[in-house]
């Protein structure tokens, strides 16, 4: 059974002139257990359906069935219970509360089903355990690593067992090591039955996805379904067909930035998405 | 939740309290000081006996059919004064069993050239202290047969005693008022201080004269200001006071310049009057709530759009937008309502000092305190709601997209 199904869904911004088309009459099948990687250039489209799929926001066309339920027509009060049951997110900047500590992150889908506080820290703490933090549990986000925040992350968003786990470019803010190690516990999760759809711009990470989805100007344009453990030829070729470009002169640039500490990283990454966007476009009119 | 973030910033949350705070206090002194005045005129009237009966000059007080005071103006008593005849009418009156007259004698009292201006001298005949309910420290009080002699007495007040002698029982001693001398043959025991001065005259600077001799050695004509009335009977007092004032509007041909007030009445005059105040005075004081309250709609505000982000992560978790306002509404409830106790703690601190550094004696009821908590809590919803609506609605995922 398909526990995703999109039937010519759409998503505009925008009025008239300034309509902008996020998601074009988009159609996708998800079975439950499948690990799919999303990909595509940014301004693809890629978060807007994850937001679509998510819960977080609704289709301007076309019909949702999210576990067999027409979820398109929902109103906001149903739609946040669904999404509350259903689905977890992890975002590429982790976004756990800071006044919390880590178990109390753990436990806030908790509190929002109504589940008293003993029951929601035992289950806050067996998540923890599951991601292997269980010694962490009182630790402040400020106290942890990228990669161990993410992984607090990961646990808030399987606490609930939701159905499907959505994960926005979980590695984004992660060095290869953490990278790893959060790749290792979403294929777990896959191994143990979650269905996981992941957007990433890093094809190697295909790798842990059973399925690759390549998004571009709001089209599906590649969906091919891929062994667990091989970058599919797609992928890179995907990948790389945006880098052909004297973009690469501003590779070098990008990796004498990789010589900078940490913090200005989120600076770097966005200045190379939107120059890779400027290079699609010339692209285009050549 | 809400504790949590109202914790992780301290400060804020004080300050933004403090208005509300500031607002509390201000009603419940108000309230509790107006409280203790009517408390202090009630102990008052119950010193005094609330059955004793005043007849005054002048068209002072005009009732309602139901025989409620319902207009009270102690001016319309210029110019007029009681009679001879009227206390005589008063004295025959079924059920009056005291009845004293009060004449005020004009000059200082005067001890080998030193004088006392603030003291009253007093011309009044009949058993006072009775009618006073209040005892004589020393000596006795006048009665007739002793001033017929060549000495004139003379009872006065604790204070006239300290301030003219400078001794506590100046008994035997005398003094001059004008060029008549009188002596010392009694002084009261101190009169309990009255809350309110005008209501009643302070009888511890009071010196009391022989009504009969006041009237042989003064040129003028005797100006009777007051009677008071002891009735026999203290509950039939209601009944006494009507007959007085029938017997006098007959001696009159019903012309009425002349009033009978019941002492117990009084209160319900004072108190009126106390409450109008007290009502106006706390209704300013309430407009500081009111800023409070919107210090706390301001802060809300700054923290619904400071935590955006947080929002929009309790969105994407599965908060409902009902969800979301019960946090930030508990929050701005919780600032109100803290504020509130922390406003009643604070009312007792300023009550306490009041106490020690002024004359006041307010009272704080447990029924202001439930009412200024309630209304603590009141100004939380009504303030937070707006904010909570705001952060409530927020599109979760532009809320995403703004920083933790």
């Amino acid at each position: 059974m398909n526990i995703i199904e999109l039937k010519d869904v759409s998503k505009l911004y925008g009025f008239g002139d300034a309509t902008t088309v996020a998601v074009e009459e988009v159609n996708l099948r998800v079975k439950k257990g499948d690990f799919i990687a999303v990909m595509g250039p940014s301004g693809s489209g890629k978060s807007t359906l994850m937001n679509l799929i998510g819960l977080l926001d609704r289709p301007t066309q076309g019909r949702y069935l999210l576990n067999g339920r027409l979820v398109d027509k929902f109103g906001p009060r149903k739609r946040a219970k669904f999404r509350r049951d259903t689905i977890g997110f992890v975002f590429q900047a982790f976004n756990l509360l800071p006044q919390l500590t880590a178990l109390e992150n753990v436990a806030l889908p908790l509190a929002y089903k109504g589940k008293t506080q003993t029951k929601r820290l035992k289950q806050a703490g067996n998540a923890l355990e599951r991601v292997g933090l269980a010694d962490r549990e009182y630790f402040y986000p400020k106290q942890l690593s990228g990669g161990q925040l993410q992984r607090v992350a990961i646990a808030r968003a399987v606490v609930n067992a939701p159905d499907i786990l959505i994960a926005d470019e979980p590695t984004g803010n992660l060095d290869s090591g953490a990278s790893r190690v959060v790749m290792e516990l979403l294929s777990d999760l896959h191994k143990a039955g979650h269905t996981i759809m992941m957007v990433t711009h890093n094809p190697e990470l295909t790798r842990y996805a059973n399925r690759v989805v390549f998004m571009h100007d709001g089209n599906i344009i590649a969906d091919k379904d891929s062994d667990v453990g091989q970058v599919p030829d797609i992928a890179r070729k995907m990948y790389f067909r945006t880098r052909k470009t004297e973009e690469d002169d501003l590779e070098g640039v990008s990796a004498l930035m990789d010589a900078i500490p940490q913090d200005d990283k989120m600076t770097k990454k966005k200045t190379k998405k939107k120059s890779r966007k400027k290079s699609k476009k010339k692209e285009a009119k050549q | 939740m809400a504790r949590d973030s109202l914790r992780s910033s301290r400060w804020r949350s004080f300050l933004t309290m403090s208005g509300v705070i500031i607002g509390i206090v201000s009603v419940v002194t108000v309230v509790s000081i107006g409280e203790g005045l009517k408390q202090q005129i009630q102990a008052d009237i119950t010193n005094r006996g609330p059955e004793v009966i005043t007849v005054l000059p002048g068209h002072q007080i005009e009732r309602n059919d139901e025989g409620d005071i319902s207009y009270y103006n102690p001016l319309q008593s210029v110019g007029f004064s009681l009679t001879e005849a009227d206390l005589a009418d008063v004295r025959d009156t079924v059920g009056v069993e005291e009845a004293v007259p009060f004449v005020r004698v004009s000059g200082a009292p005067t001890v080998n050239d030193d004088s006392m201006n603030g003291a009253m001298v007093i011309a009044t005949d009949g058993d006072v202290p009775y009618a006073l309910n209040q005892e004589l420290r020393f000596g006795t009080f006048l009665d007739n047969e002793q001033a017929s002699g060549n000495r004139r007495f003379a009872v006065i007040g604790k204070r006239v005693a300290e301030t003219l002698f400078n001794e506590p029982a100046p008994t035997g001693r005398s003094f001059e008022v004008g060029d008549q001398s009188f002596t010392v043959r009694g002084i009261f025991s101190e009169f309990e201080s009255s809350a309110l001065v005008f209501a009643s005259p302070d009888y511890n600077n009071a010196i009391f004269v022989s009504y009969e001799e006041n009237k042989r050695i003064s040129s003028n004509g005797q100006h009777i200001y007051q009677i008071l009335v002891k009735p026999s009977n203290p509950q039939h007092a209601f009944q006494t006071a009507q007959d007085i004032d029938a017997a006098l509007a007959q001696s009159r041909d019903g012309f009425r310049d002349y009033s009978v007030i019941q002492q117990a009445e009084t209160v319900s005059l004072y108190e009126g009057l106390l409450n109008a105040l007290t009502t106006a005075i706390a209704a300013i004081a309430a407009i500081s709530l009111f800023v409070g309250g919107i210090g706390i709609m301001n802060i809300m505000f700054v923290s619904v759009s400071e935590r955006t982000g947080e929002i929009g992560v309790r969105k994407a978790i599965g908060a409902t937008n009902g969800q979301i306002l019960g946090q930030f509404m508990i929050e701005a409830i919780a600032l109100s309502s803290i504020g509130g106790l922390l406003g009643v703690l604070a009312s007792f601190l300023v009550n306490y000092l009041l106490r020690i550094l002024t004359d006041l004696q307010p009272v704080i009821l447990p029924e202001m305190m439930i009412i200024a908590t309630a209304v603590a809590f009141l100004v939380g919803v009504i303030f937070g709601t707006v904010p909570a609506i705001r952060a409530a609605r927020k599109d979760p995922i532009e809320a995403l997209r703004s920083r933790l």
